[in-house]
């Protein structure tokens, strides 16, 4: 019932350290991004594909640069647009996919197996429609104490909650773009991407250079409940109404009185 | 012909404090309009050549893939002082605190504006905001790095100093609010006997639209920069969704504002050229009734728009299409002039002296400018182009294409009212080319870089929009080349130039018809206008009027 009072709007809004700012308001809960450029995520930790191939993230990166997303697999929120949002990108990227980079999305729920990874992985390939070697994009499973590892190094902060039985994940956005050495060259936040961004993200990294975050973007979702929040409106709508009243007065004072006549007029 | 010894306005003047020795303070005191609006020149010039240095290392800094001259922190800095200097201390005084102060009382047939002390006021106003402005750069973490549009929730958080560049556009605006009251007083109750409203010159009637933007629209962004200053101490949450505020707020009353603000800008350019025209076409302008309405339709038009600078922000679809609507009618009133000054110059035995070939070249710019206005504001197009080059092209076809060569025609046309002296024909010319072809090269491929994907406001790009960026980087410097150029013909002809009688294009509005450069008070006599502004006969003005005006109606 609550959602039928309610409008939700989706902004994107540029903002630098804008996820330092999400975290204020509730101090027990921490989600969010804390960017840590240029530093190396671990190498050796190891993760299971969907084809129950145990391997180190170095091997996974193989050399090339690599986005690497973080998600679950029973994510009924974030993760399916967040998703669709990189299969959309990856088909305008321009770049030879397996040789220009690699795709790497880690699971954050220890509980998921290759099954669940494979299943995503099979919904999310039928909408690439680019020639697409399927190794390129791997998704992983692993134990809790590799996705520590791995959270950790790259700052992603993200809460368990479990509601009503159904255990579910509170987490940020984002894409992690890393160097062929392992390095953190770059984040886009979000859950859309321009294909622009991402591509001079992967070209930089493949270069070993670390930019800035440029269009740093937050994904505010917000509710706003127009009902009970009115009081600036209200406020508006008086001091506009006076402005245009006192304005309409002084037009109508301008053309009833005309021209103004001065003493030097009659010399 | 008036007597050449006659003193000028440069000779005597009236300070604030009644008459002063120092020759200074009889400038910077001084309550006559003439003087006012060389001062706000001399400024607003000094500023837009900072500005266009500032765009030119922009153009140093994007001539070539990755990082040139400046740090990306630097470069959000670096479009953020020229948007903002760009646009609350030159286009939008621009053409009205320059050319509408010196020529309104002068047009209409008036000693002085309403309220000269006013006058002033703004003036020091401005003055004030500028300063204050200029204070930001080189304290704390230097200016406001948020583009000129102070987007909140950004400018609420970021560290660098937005609240001096608020309070500065605030004191601009109050500067603007108050020429707007003068302007529209002065028409309204200065106009000489017998001039109707549809006997005005056109660009009194851009000036009169445009002073009504001043005054209704202009408080609006003075409220949103108070509430964006609130924020930023109080942190109230207005615009913060998390204490129930609304982020899109700030933009709806942003561009409130900032969208009839554009008009603002350009209706005094299409007056400009509703003066320049008759003149050099020497005959009487096309539908002079619709140019004069067609100038408040987009005025009114104007402030039912602005929600198409929100179509990817986040907006109901049926609004979305409720603003392209809306917006696809301002081309009706825009269109009609262009159409009456096509048929005015139709047939017409066109004189090619520069104020002209500027009016010609703004045609053809301002019409780009115009039509990729539409391409933007059709939604589906919209989606794919909002956040590219595209836009940055239009807007600078629009509005250098528009409103800045107007001021530079306008330069040219009434230069030798200011000065009583004529320029070089053949380098003002030259100047023109130079700046024409300079422009075309800068912000053309824009629009090809745009349209291929290319984001505006970033420091670095793709290694295959680097040709755009090249092309345009050497547009940037023929048009600052040719700019000083320009400026330093006009300076030569200040100095230099032969003296051009007053009325040197056989012009038939008022202020050609007093004394170049003109007395202090103008008119020795207040003429009795009974007759239309723009009356040729056989290529020469039908009226004798200088003669009409001195013998005046009273004597």
């Amino acid at each position: 019932m609550f959602f039928q009072k309610v409008i939700l709007f989706l902004t994107l809004i540029y903002t630098l350290n804008a996820y330092d700012t999400n975290t204020t308001k509730q101090k027990d809960i921490e989600i969010g991004m804390y960017e840590k450029l240029g530093s190396s995520i671990p190498l050796d930790a190891t993760f299971t594909n969907a084809y129950g191939e145990k391997k180190t993230l170095k091997e996974f990166i193989n050399n090339k640069p690599t986005i690497l997303t973080l998600n679950y697999y029973n994510c009924l929120a974030l993760c399916s647009p967040l998703l669709s949002g990189i299969t959309d990108v990856l088909n305008k990227l321009q770049l030879k996919p397996y040789i220009d980079y690699n795709v790497l999305t880690i699971s954050i729920d220890p509980l998921d197996t290759p099954k669940t990874a494979l299943a995503k992985k099979n919904t999310h390939f039928q909408n690439i429609n680019i020639p697409f070697p399927p190794q390129t994009w791997s998704f992983l499973t692993g134990d809790q104490k590799n996705i520590d590892t791995i959270t950790n190094a790259v700052g992603f902060k993200y809460q368990k909650r479990v509601k009503d039985g159904v255990v579910d994940f509170l987490h940020p956005g984002v894409i992690i773009v890393l160097s062929p050495n392992g390095k953190i060259a770059r984040y886009l936040n979000g859950i859309r991407f321009l294909s622009f961004d991402l591509k001079l993200a992967v070209l930089e990294a493949s270069q070993e250079r670390f930019g800035p975050t440029i269009a740093n973007t937050l994904l505010y979702c917000f509710a706003y409940d127009a009902k009970s929040k009115t009081y600036l409106f209200q406020a508006e709508k008086i001091v506009g109404s006076l402005m245009l009243i006192i304005i309409a007065i002084f037009f109508i004072y301008l053309v009833k009185t005309g021209r103004k006549k001065t003493k030097r007029d009659e010399e | 012909m008036s007597d050449l010894h006659e003193k000028t306005f440069y000779d005597e003047t009236h300070t604030v404090f009644g008459h002063h020795k120092s020759k200074l303070f009889q400038w910077i005191f001084s309550i006559d309009h003439k003087r006012i609006a060389i001062l706000y020149l001399i400024v607003m010039m000094s500023f837009f050549i900072v500005a266009i240095l500032v765009a030119l290392s922009m153009r140093i800094e994007l001539f070539s893939v990755g990082k040139q001259i400046m740090e990306a922190d630097t470069y959000n800095q670096a479009f953020t002082l020229h948007g903002t200097i760009m646009i609350f201390l030159f286009v939008v005084p621009g053409i009205p605190a320059v050319f509408g102060n010196f020529l309104l009382p002068l047009l209409i047939g008036a000693r002085d504006v309403s309220f000269p002390r006013l006058n002033l006021l703004s003036w020091w106003l401005y003055m004030f905001g500028a300063i204050l402005a200029i204070t930001s750069l080189f304290i704390g973490q230097g200016f406001a790095d948020t583009g000129w549009t102070f987007y909140a929730p950004y400018s609420v958080k970021t560290g660098t100093n937005v609240i001096f560049a608020l309070s500065a556009a605030y004191i601009l605006g109050l500067a603007s609010i108050l020429t707007g009251i003068n302007f529209v007083v002065t028409i309204h109750r200065l106009r000489a006997p017998g001039m109707g409203f549809f006997k005005m010159p056109l660009f009194v009637w851009g000036l009169y639209s445009t002073a009504w933007i001043q005054i209704l629209a202009t408080p609006v962004i003075g409220i949103t920069l108070i509430l964006v200053i609130i924020e930023r101490t109080l942190g109230i949450g207005i615009f913060d969704p998390s204490k129930g505020g609304d982020p899109l707020l700030y933009q709806h009353l942003f561009w409130i504002y900032s969208h009839p603000a554009v008009y603002l800008m350009i209706l005094p350019a299409f007056g400009v050229v509703s003066e320049i025209l008759p003149t050099f076409c020497r005959r009487t302008i096309f539908g002079y009734r619709s140019i004069a309405i067609s100038s408040a339709l987009i005025a009114i038009i104007g402030y039912l728009v602005w929600g198409h600078h929100l179509f990817t922000s986040g907006m109901s679809e049926w609004t979305k299409i409720i603003f392209a609507f809306l917006t696809f009618f301002v081309t009706i009133p825009t269109a009609i002039k262009f159409f009456d000054w096509i048929a005015t110059m139709y047939g017409a035995s066109i004189v090619f002296a520069t104020p002209m070939l500027w009016v010609s070249g703004t045609i053809i710019t301002f019409a780009i400018g115009g039509l990729t206005g539409i391409t933007l504001v059709t939604l589906g197009v919209d989606i794919h182009l909002h956040g590219t080059y595209f836009v940055v092209a239009h807007f600078h076809y629009t509005i250098f294409g528009g409103v800045v060569f107007m001021l530079f025609a306008a330069m040219h046309y009434w230069f030798p009212k200011f000065t009583g002296k004529m320029y070089d024909e053949r380098k003002a010319k030259r100047a023109f080319y130079g700046i024409f072809v300079g422009f075309n090269l800068l912000w053309f491929p824009m629009f090809l870089a745009g349209a291929f994907g290319m984001p505006r406001r970033y420091y670095d790009y793709l290694p295959e929009f680097e040709i755009y960026h090249r092309v345009a980087g050497i547009g940037a410097i023929i048009t600052i080349v040719s700019i000083f150029y320009m400026l330093y013909v006009l300076y030569k002809g200040l100095k230099e130039g032969k003296s051009c009688g007053n009325n040197p294009w056989d012009s038939t509005t008022l202020e050609w018809q007093v004394s170049s450069p003109p007395p202090l008070e103008n008119f020795k006599h207040i003429p009795y206008v009974d007759f239309n502004p723009y009356e040729y006969e056989k290529g020469k003005p039908k009226n004798d009027l200088t003669n009409y005006i001195k013998r005046g109606k009273y004597e």
